[in-house]
C-alpha cells in the first residue's frame, strides 16, 4: 500500500473507527515500517499535549466581567459592595445596640435606678459640685 | 435571602448557577464565570493567540451569554453553549483583525505576530501551551477551531460538527489536514 495511503488511514484512526480492512491495513503497515510508527508517536505526542494544554486569562479576569456587566447595566455598578455592606450593616448595628441595652443595665444594677441622671454619672455629684462643673468646666 | 459567594460556589450544578443569574444574584454570575473562563480561554486564546483582544472577546462570551440567559432552555449544555459564542466571537475578531490588515497593509495577514518562535533552528525548549498556542495560531482559522474543539477542548467529533454547524465529513477531513500541518509546523518542538 503507498505511503501517502497509510498516512491517510493513520490520521483517520486517531478520530474514526475503520473498516476492518483499512484497519487490518493500518496494523501490518504500523508492524512493517519505522517511519509510519515514528509519525504514529509524533501525533499521539501533539495530540497529549494539546490536550493537556493550559490556558488562562490575565489575572481579575472575574473583576473584568462584572465591571463589564455593570456598563452593560446587568447589574448594578458596586452591587456586590453594596450587598455586602447591607448584609454587615444589620449585624454590626445589632452588636451596638446589644452593647448599649447591656451598659444601661449594668448602669441601673449598680445604682438601683434607671434615672437619666444615674444613666450619665451625674447622680453621684453633690449639688454644688454639679454647679461647678455646668458653670466653669466646659 | 440572596446566596453570599462561598455559598453559591457550593453550588455544583449549573442549573442553580443559571437559576440564581436568572434571579439577579451578583454571587452566581462570578461563581459562573470562575467556573467556566478556562474553558473559555482555550478557545479564544487558541483562536486568537494570547493578545489583549482575546481577553476582551472572553468578557464579552460571558456578557452575550448573561444577556441571552433566558433564552437559554438547558438543551445544549452550558460548557457547550459558551463554547460556541467564544469561536463565533472569535472568528468575528479574526475578520475585524483582517480588515484592518488588508486596510493598512502591514504584512500579508499572517496571524502568528505575538509568536516568535524562530523558525531558523532555535530549538529553546518552551512550554507545551506555547507550542501548541503557536502551532495553532500557524493554521487558518477554519483548521484552528476544529484543533480547538477536537483536541484541546476534547469534544467528540460529533460534537465539534454540531457547535460549527458543520457535516461531520467535513470535521473530519479538516482535522486530518490540520493534524498533518501541526505535524509540519511543531512535530520537532514537541
Amino acid at each position: 500500500m503507498k505511503a501517502e495511503k497509510m498516512r491517510e488511514l493513520l490520521i483517520r484512526s486517531f478520530d474514526q473507527k475503520l473498516k476492518p480492512e483499512e484497519h487490518e491495513s493500518l496494523e501490518m503497515g504500523l508492524l512493517a515500517y519505522d517511519w509510519l510508527r515514528e509519525e504514529r508517536d509524533q501525533y499521539l505526542k501533539i495530540r497529549e499535549t494539546a490536550a493537556r494544554s493550559t490556558f488562562s486569562f490575565a489575572r481579575g479576569f472575574e473583576n473584568r466581567v462584572m465591571e463589564g456587566l455593570a456598563k452593560a447595566k446587568l447589574i448594578p455598578a458596586n452591587g456586590e459592595w453594596n450587598q455586602a455592606l447591607n448584609r454587615w450593616f444589620g449585624r454590626v448595628a445589632m452588636a451596638g445596640a446589644a452593647a448599649i441595652v447591656v451598659l444601661l443595665l449594668n448602669a441601673a444594677l449598680n445604682s438601683k435606678t434607671v434615672s437619666v441622671d444615674e444613666l450619665t454619672g451625674a447622680g453621684a455629684l453633690s449639688e454644688e459640685v454639679a454647679l461647678t462643673y455646668l458653670l466653669y468646666e466646659n | 435571602m440572596e446566596k453570599s459567594l462561598v455559598e453559591v460556589r457550593k453550588i455544583t450544578t449549573d442549573s442553580e448557577l443559571v437559576e440564581g443569574i436568572r434571579q439577579g444574584n451578583e454571587s452566581a454570575y462570578t461563581a459562573f464565570v470562575t467556573r467556566y473562563k478556562d474553558q473559555v480561554a482555550r478557545t479564544v486564546l487558541g483562536m486568537l493567540g494570547n493578545t489583549p483582544e482575546a481577553d476582551d472577546v472572553g468578557q464579552e462570551t460571558f456578557i452575550r451569554f448573561f444577556q441571552a440567559i433566558n433564552d437559554f432552555r438547558g438543551d445544549a449544555q452550558v460548557g457547550t453553549y459558551l463554547t460556541r459564542i467564544a469561536i463565533n466571537l472569535s472568528l468575528n475578531e479574526l475578520k475585524k483583525r483582517k480588515r484592518s490588515v488588508s486596510l493598512f497593509s502591514r504584512n500579508d495577514g499572517n496571524t502568528d505576530r505575538e509568536w516568535e518562535i524562530a523558525d531558523d533552528g532555535d530549538e529553546r525548549r518552551r512550554d507545551s501551551s506555547e507550542i501548541i498556542q503557536y502551532g495553532l495560531q500557524k493554521l487558518d482559522p477554519k483548521h484552528r477551531q476544529i484543533v480547538i474543539l477536537r483536541m484541546v477542548e476534547g469534544y467528540s467529533t460529533k460534537e465539534t460538527a454540531e457547535i460549527l454547524e458543520l457535516p461531520v465529513g467535513t470535521v473530519l477531513s479538516r482535522l486530518a489536514r490540520a493534524q498533518a500541518m501541526l505535524k509540519r509546523n511543531i512535530g520537532d518542538l514537541i
